[in-house]
Formats: structure tokens, C-alpha cells, sequence
């Protein structure tokens, strides 16, 4: 009976191991929906040879909706044309100093593996247009090409903003930052974050520029999305400093002061308040940016950060200064505040605090500025904004000192002009120009030569414009544009 | 014990049923196969046209463009359309997404109208025109490819070229349509279709073509935009009149012995067309409620001046220096007049009738001349005579409503002339 059993169990075995042998055929090949290729052109190429090969990133131009994070949008595609030299900026301007920095593998194993290019704008709702976006460290979409140009480098700016923001996520999820980072203002981080926008404190044009500013600069946070996160904020204090350079940063930190008004508070010799809580968070993260990407990744940001700058400027190339300058050109004025200003030569600040100093004792005024204007053909006007410390705080007052100029090749001599005109400024010119003596014959009769000072303060082209004297290289002034 | 060999018996029934194969095979063999073969059946028949395809495209905001495109066997289109006539390369795919789609993936001239960005090429901001660059295949014929836009649901129609000289003339084709459409002199027209009187509808200008009919009392009217392939008219949606069914008229010709223009509906049927001097059906009560409501509050604006004989603007009225338009006052406050005005931007011209209007039982506007608001300037003074006295006509004007806030004042006398005012 047991012999029975256990026969029948196992021909019941063998027919259910037997009858299942079923073998399905495997060798069929997958076709897919079709429309994922087509036939290969120098674009493609250049593509493979640039990006897939060496660094395995795909670069999509040609459209596919799916790719867009919003589908539901009017977008349209890149002109083709676009493509390499967009890719191509990218490239030098992005992988290249990395690679040039930590080598290949280390981008290889890290960077961002997609890349989906448009070429107009998502327009949303709230008439805002968005030109980029990101997915959690794997793919880029970059929207907007279609205005790409090389030579605008704000433009230009704004896409490596974005490579460069990405790509700071990646490195922080592989090796967080200090906790340290986030405690520096723990409290002002918002959801709102883009509500801080140019128009949107008042419609007084300087008082909303600075009630704008002081919403994020002025809280230490290095742009309004930077408000929105820890890790965006972390991310975004790494791509200010790698896009924008050394001189951009360090300049919005030297302009961070306290406002009444549209004026900002000084006390009796016109000494400014400055915004030290916002100036030492900025200050400090910048710090623990530096030390995390020394310590983490064995990074020098200030290499990475002068070949990316270089990358830039070689790419993008900005004109010499004396050929911007002058009128109906780019820039018209350089004013020099030497409150808002780090690195002025020891030699004109004598001169300039001397003369101010000499206001103060001699007339009662201090100087709060000066500039110097060249928006008259063969002329410069040396404008010297004073203040009265006894009336209410204000624009102050002007006073004009004509200088004429002939410009060979970026050198001028400043000729003192003779005679000066009679109008209100050049009449505040002649009541103060005894106690400025100094600061005139700073001037005076001396030649200057007309350029970007990226040697004296680096990385500073197209934010300082500067004139330094032929004679001594030592003694030169620069200011903003 | 029989139980247990029953269970046996059950069980091993069980096991050899549960390892019965399915012999079913797809008879019409995979899915995917066959998928991508239609696309490679489309990119074939896009690309081994000889002398390309001529393109319409009717984008969803009712914007009408033209094209011509020679497809490549590499995934490559050159294009040119009316309102970019210099040819331009950029890629295209066959794709199957919801259904077999054509896409053209990268920018070109096809992208412009499509552009959200309206300082490309017009149109609103974050949608221009409404257009698609991604277009499914609905039907496709051996010289007719429809698509559909998949996003906006603009509509293409591709025709396959027949020569060079096609090609040439694919630009033009419509303004010669016009040309001929516009030799009926009359605002009315009428067509028999299928036994049925029809009131034509032609608009020559927004390329749109429709049919009124009366069914059982009521008037019944269905349009379409049309396109211009040669002397054919081809609809984009079919008109459906009573019982015919009407896709395009082909050979589009002026009889001008009969003053018809003659024409042939796909079946074969002919159609004429003819001069009408009077509506199919006339709303009585529409000119009452133009004189009472007029677009503006007080007044109505017409930029365009009189049609006289299919001619637009015949008096020249666009002609005035700085002309805006003509705006019309069915009463100025205060007044028992109303007026005909001109508006050149900043100011009235010193000029234009006061005119009086008068609607009968039937419901025709008639005027009487009150005055005027001054002498024109000798070098428009014809201009404003002549739009003064077609106002005065006798037997005065129809009055048709062709949208929400547009009337046509038809000249009831002989139909020649008409003025729109919106």
C-alpha cells in the first residue's frame, strides 16, 4: 500500500514537472514604439564626441513633450544651429574647469546624466516665465535657447547659474554640509520665496530696489531663491561664487548697509551704518562653502573659481573698457564710493580723505561720493556729491570740475578747463574747491590710463571700470558703472 | 481508500490541464511590428514624393498658413510657407505616441506660428497662434495626408505636389481663389445643393466657406475654413447640407457670360453659385437692435469703408490721412439726428452727414441727410460723398448680424454694396 502510494506520488511528480517544461521564445526583438532614431548628423556627433563618450551624457535637442516638467505648456524646440554652441559653453565653461580641477573621473562619476534642450520659455500663470529646471540630479532642462547668444553675458551667466546650481546638489547629496551651514539663518527661509521680486515693495523705483535687496542680500542670503531652502541656499551660495566671481560677491557683501529711507544712516562725518548682521552671515557662509568644498571634495574653490571665470571671459569676451566708455556707449559714469569700495589704491584715498577731511574742518560738509562723467565728447566732469551734516538727509549737492581730455588709444591727460562754466554746480564747485585741494590735483594735468582693473581686483570686469595713472601704476581709483 | 484514488485521479487530471499551452497565435503578427512598419510605410511616402507636399495648416485660433515641404529619407524637411517664402532646413520624425505622429523636432519655420513668445512672430503671449508641430496621422491617401496637431489640435493637410509649377503657384493659388470668388458682385449668393436653395457665405479673406439652408422653417447654416490647392477649395471640416455631403469644390472658375461661378463638388455634381439680391431668410429684428445697441455704447466702428461690387473699401476711406475708422452714431445725445463720423486717431474730421435712420415693418434701414458736421477737404471731399450718398440709398439696408457684436448694413436695392460695423 505504501509501495502504492509513494509510485503514484512520484508519476505525479514527473507529469507535473514534465507537463509544466514549457519554454517561451525569447529570440524576438523588442522593436519599441519607433521615432527614438534617426539618422545621425554632425549635431549628433559633435554630441557623442563631447558629451556621451567621454562623460556618458545625453543630450536631447529634438523635441519630445514627455521631457518638458511641464507638458501642458506651449514650448517649442532649439533651432539646431544653437545646439553646439550652447552645449559647447557649457562644456568649457562647466565640466572643463571641473575636470581641469579634480580630473575626469570625478566628473564621469558625478555629473548630471541629461540634458533636454527648448527653445522658448514656459510661460506660467502669474506672467512669470520659467527658463530652466532640474530633476533631482539626473537631468537639466534647459529652456529658452532660442535667444542664446554668446555674447550676452547675463544670459550667458544665467544657464552656468544653473549647471552650476545643479550640479552643487549633486555634490551636497553625496556629502551633506555641515549642519552648521543651515543654523546661520535658520529662521528666514520661506516657502514665499518668489514673492521677492523687482516691483514688489514700492513704486518708487530706488526705495523697491532696496527694500528688494535687503529682503535677501540684506537677511544673508545670496539670492531670493536661495530663501526658499537650506539646500538651495547652500547650492546657491556655490553657484553665485563660481558664476559670478570672486568681485561680485565681495561687492555685494561691501554694499550691504543700513537704510532710512532711501538713504543710507551715517553719522556726522558721513560715516556710513553698515548692515554687519547681513554682511558676517553672507561672510559666513561663504566660509563654510570654501571649507566644505576643500574638505569634501579636495577642492580649491578659488582655482576652480578663476578657471571658471577665465572660461567665461574667453568664451564670452568682454570689450576693453575705454572702447565702453564714453558717450552713447555702455557706460557713461564711474562712481567711486570709497565707503562701498575695497581695494582702492592707498594713494588716491589719501588724497580723497584728506580732501574730505578738509571739507569738514574748512566748510562744515563732508564729501559722500564722487564720479566722473563722460557722457560730453573730449570732456570729463569731475562731480563731487557733498553733504551739508546739519540738514535732513538727502541727495546733497554737486560740484563740477570741467576737465578737457583728449583720448589716444585708452590714455587721457585731464587739462584743468578754463574757463569753468557758471551754473549751480560749477558755483558749489567754486565754494568748496579750496578745502579739496588734494583731491583736484589728484587730477589735475595727470594721465590716466582708461581700462579694467581684473588685475588689481580679479575676477572684476564689467562691475569696476578704472583709471590708473601712466606714470605710477601704484596709484589708481575705480568704481562702479 | 476509492476517495483517495479519486483525489488522485483529480489531481492528476488538474496537472496535465494546467500545462495546456496556448496555441493562440496574433494572426496579424505583432503589434509592434506592424506599428513600426506604418511609420516606415509614412516616412516613405513622405519622402518619395518628387515634388514634396504642399502643407495647410488651420491653426486652432482659426490662423490659415500655407506651406511646402520635401521630406528626406534622413529625417530631414526643408520648408518654406507664405509668410516665410525663403526655405529652411530642420528635422522631422515618425514617432508613434497616443498614434502614428509626425514630428518636427527641432525649430522651423512651421515652429513660428506656434512660438509663445509673441515677439517672434505675433500672436498671444505663452501661445502665439495655437499651432502644433507634433501632428497625428488621421487618414492618409496616396496624395492626401490629414493630421491632427496633438496639442492644440490645429489641423494639416498634406497634398502631394504634382510638378514644380505646383509648387510655384502654392502661394498664390489663394489669392487668385479670392480674385475669382470676388467677381460675384453681390453680398448674397446662392448655390443649389442636393435640391436644396442655399445662401453662400464667402469669405474670401479669413478663407472660410458656408452654406444657410432652410429645414423645415428654420435657417440652418454650417461653415468651414477652407484651403486653396490650385482651382480647388478644399474644406478642412465636410459641410453637411441636408442630405449631401460637401468636402471642396474643384475647378473654381467666373463664367462671366452668365456671371456664375461654376464649380464641381467632390462627388462630381456641379455647383453654381449665383448673385442674390435679397436674403434666404431675413431676421426682422436685428436692425432695431443694431440702432439700439450700438458696440461702442453710443457708436459702432467700421474700418473698412463701403464693398461696392466685391471691391473692399471702394470709396477709399483708408485713403484719409490718419483714418481710424467710421464711426457710427444711431443718435447723438441730445439730438434727434444721428451721425456718420470720422475718426483719425486724436480727432473727428470737420466732416460726415448727420443722418436720420428709419426702420420698416420688415425691418430695412433707411436714411434721411440732417446735415453735416462741416465741408471736406477737396482732396477726400469724393471719398466722403460718395460713403454719404451710398448711406442715403434708396430702399435703404439690410441689416445681417454675422457675430456677437458684427453687422453688415446690406444695400437692399441691388445687394451691391454693404458696410460692416463692429
Amino acid at each position: 500500500m505504501k509501495k502504492k502510494l509513494l509510485i503514484s506520488m512520484l508519476a505525479l511528480a514527473t507529469v507535473f514537472l514534465a507537463g509544466c517544461s514549457k519554454k517561451d521564445d525569447l529570440s524576438a526583438n523588442i522593436v519599441g514604439l519607433g521615432g527614438d532614431t534617426w539618422t545621425k548628423g554632425p549635431i549628433d556627433e559633435w554630441i557623442s564626441t563631447n558629451y556621451t563618450t567621454p562623460y556618458n551624457i545625453e543630450v536631447k535637442y529634438k523635441w519630445d513633450r514627455s521631457e518638458l516638467g511641464e507638458i501642458y505648456k506651449n514650448v517649442v524646440p532649439i533651432q539646431e544651429d544653437l545646439v553646439i554652441p550652447v552645449m559647447s559653453i557649457i562644456k568649457k565653461t562647466w565640466i572643463d574647469p571641473y575636470v581641469a580641477v579634480k580630473g575626469e573621473d570625478f566628473m564621469k562619476k558625478y555629473c548630471q546624466k541629461q540634458f533636454y534642450l527648448a527653445g522658448s520659455p514656459s510661460y506660467n500663470s502669474n506672467g512669470s516665465i520659467t527658463l530652466g529646471t532640474a530633476e533631482a540630479g539626473r537631468k537639466i532642462v534647459l529652456l529658452d535657447l532660442n535667444t542664446f547668444d554668446q555674447n550676452n553675458k547675463v544670459a550667458v551667466r544665467q544657464i552656468l547659474h544653473t549647471m552650476h546650481h545643479e550640479f552643487g546638489h549633486i555634490l551636497n547629496q553625496n556629502i551633506a554640509v555641515t549642519p552648521d551651514y543651515q543654523r546661520i539663518t535658520p529662521g528666514d527661509y520661506t516657502a514665499t520665496w518668489f514673492n521677492i521680486f523687482r516691483g514688489a515693495y514700492s513704486t518708487n523705483a530706488a526705495l523697491d530696489k532696496i527694500m528688494y535687496e535687503a529682503d535677501f542680500w540684506g537677511k544673508g542670503f545670496i539670492t531670493p531663491y536661495s530663501r526658499s531652502n537650506k539646500d538651495d541656499d547652500f547650492v546657491e551660495t556655490l553657484s553665485t561664487l563660481l558664476e559670478g566671481g570672486q568681485a561680485n560677491f565681495d561687492n555685494i557683501v561691501n554694499n550691504l548697509f543700513v537704510y532710512d529711507g532711501v538713504y543710507i544712516k551715517r553719522n556726522g562725518n558721513g560715516v556710513y551704518e553698515q548692515n554687519v548682521d547681513g554682511r558676517s552671515k553672507l561672510l559666513r557662509k561663504k566660509a563654510i562653502v570654501v571649507s566644505y568644498m576643500k574638505d569634501s571634495w579636495g577642492i580649491d574653490i578659488a582655482d576652480l573659481q578663476t578657471r571658471i571665470q577665465a572660461a567665461i571671459e574667453l568664451q564670452s569676451p568682454t570689450a576693453d573698457f575705454n572702447s565702453l566708455l564714453g558717450p552713447a556707449k555702455t557706460y557713461g559714469t564711474i562712481t567711486v564710493n570709497p565707503q562701498k569700495l575695497t581695494g582702492l589704491s592707498t594713494k588716491f584715498l589719501a588724497a580723497y580723505n584728506t580732501a574730505n577731511t578738509g571739507l569738514q574742518t574748512g566748510v562744515g560738509y563732508y564729501i559722500d561720493n564722487i564720479s566722473l562723467i563722460f557722457t560730453t565728447a573730449n570732456k570729463v566732469i569731475l562731480r563731487v556729491n557733498f553733504m551739508d551734516p546739519t540738514a535732513a538727509l538727502g541727495v546733497g549737492f554737486n560740484a563740477d570740475f570741467n576737465f578737457d581730455v583728449a583720448n589716444v588709444n585708452g590714455n587721457i591727460t585731464l587739462a584743468y578747463s578754463n574757463p569753468q562754466p557758471t551754473t549751480t554746480t560749477y558755483a558749489n564747485a567754486r565754494a568748496i574747491e579750496a578745502a579739496i585741494p588734494t583731491l583736484l590735483n589728484y587730477f589735475k594735468g595727470q594721465q590716466f590710463s582708461i581700462r579694467w582693473i581684473n588685475d588689481i581686483v580679479p575676477q572684476s570686469k564689467g562691475i569696476f571700470g578704472g583709471l590708473v595713472k601712466t606714470a605710477d601704476p601704484t596709484s589708481y581709483l575705480f568704481g562702479t558703472l | 481508500m476509492m476517495k483517495k484514488h479519486l483525489l488522485y485521479l483529480f489531481l492528476f487530471a488538474l496537472a496535465l490541464g494546467s500545462c495546456k499551452k496556448d496555441k493562440t497565435e496574433p494572426i496579424l503578427g505583432n503589434a509592434d511590428d506592424r506599428l513600426s512598419e506604418t511609420l516606415k510605410a509614412y516616412q516613405t511616402q513622405l519622402a518619395g514624393a518628387q515634388f514634396g507636399w504642399k502643407g495647410y495648416l488651420l491653426t486652432d485660433t482659426k490662423v490659415l498658413a500655407t506651406f511646402l515641404f520635401s521630406f528626406t529619407d534622413k529625417n530631414r524637411t526643408t520648408m518654406s510657407a507664405d509668410y516665410e517664402p525663403t526655405p529652411n532646413e530642420s528635422s522631422y520624425r515618425l514617432k508613434a505616441l497616443q498614434r502614428p505622429t509626425l514630428l518636427f523636432d527641432t525649430y522651423s519655420t512651421l515652429h513660428l506660428i506656434a512660438d509663445p513668445t509673441p515677439s517672434k512672430f505675433g500672436g498671444a503671449v505663452g501661445g502665439g497662434y495655437y499651432s502644433d508641430f507634433e501632428f497625428a496621422f488621421l487618414s492618409a491617401s496616396a496624395d492626401t495626408i490629414k493630421l491632427e496637431g496633438t496639442f492644440n489640435k490645429s489641423k494639416l493637410v498634406l497634398v502631394r505636389s504634382k510638378s514644380a509649377a505646383d509648387n510655384a503657384s502654392a502661394f498664390t493659388a489663394p489669392d487668385e481663389m479670392t480674385a475669382t470668388l470676388s467677381k460675384l458682385r453681390t453680398y448674397f449668393k446662392r448655390a443649389t445643393v442636393g435640391g436644396l436653395d442655399c445662401e453662400v457665405k464667402l469669405d474670401p479673406n479669413r478663407r472660410v466657406l458656408g452654406f444657410s439652408y432652410l429645414e423645415a422653417g428654420t435657417l440652418k447654416t454650417v461653415t468651414s475654413n477652407y484651403f486653396v490647392s490650385g482651382s480647388s477649395l478644399i474644406l478642412f471640416e465636410p459641410l453637411v447640407i441636408g442630405t449631401s455631403t460637401i468636402t471642396g469644390l474643384n475647378g473654381v472658375s467666373f463664367d462671366a457670360a452668365t456671371g456664375f461661378i461654376n464649380a464641381s463638388t467632390s462627388n462630381g455634381a456641379t455647383l453654381q453659385i449665383k448673385e442674390a439680391i435679397a436674403p434666404l431668410k431675413y431676421d426682422a429684428s436685428v436692425a432695431a437692435r443694431f440702432l439700439a445697441n450700438p458696440v461702442y455704447g453710443t457708436y459702432s466702428e467700421c474700418y473698412t469703408g463701403f464693398t461696392v461690387d466685391g471691391v473692399i473699401d471702394a470709396y477709399g476711406v483708408r485713403r484719409i490721412p490718419n483714418f481710424f475708422s467710421i464711426d457710427y452714431y444711431p443718435k447723438i445725445t441730445g439730438q434727434n439726428y444721428g451721425a456718420v463720423r470720422f475718426w483719425l486717431g486724436t480727432a473727428y474730421g470737420a466732416y460726415g452727414p448727420a443722418i436720420t435712420p428709419t426702420v420698416s415693418v420688415d425691418g430695412k434701414i433707411s436714411y434721411v441727410q440732417d446735415g453735416s458736421y462741416g465741408t471736406a477737404p477737396v482732396a477726400i471731399r469724393p471719398i466722403i460723398t460718395n460713403t454719404t450718398n451710398n448711406f442715403l440709398k434708396q430702399g435703404g439696408f439690410y441689416v445681417i448680424q454675422t457675430d456677437t457684436k458684427v453687422y453688415d448694413m446690406v444695400a437692399v436695392a441691388d445687394a451691391r454694396s454693404w458696410i460692416t460695423f463692429e
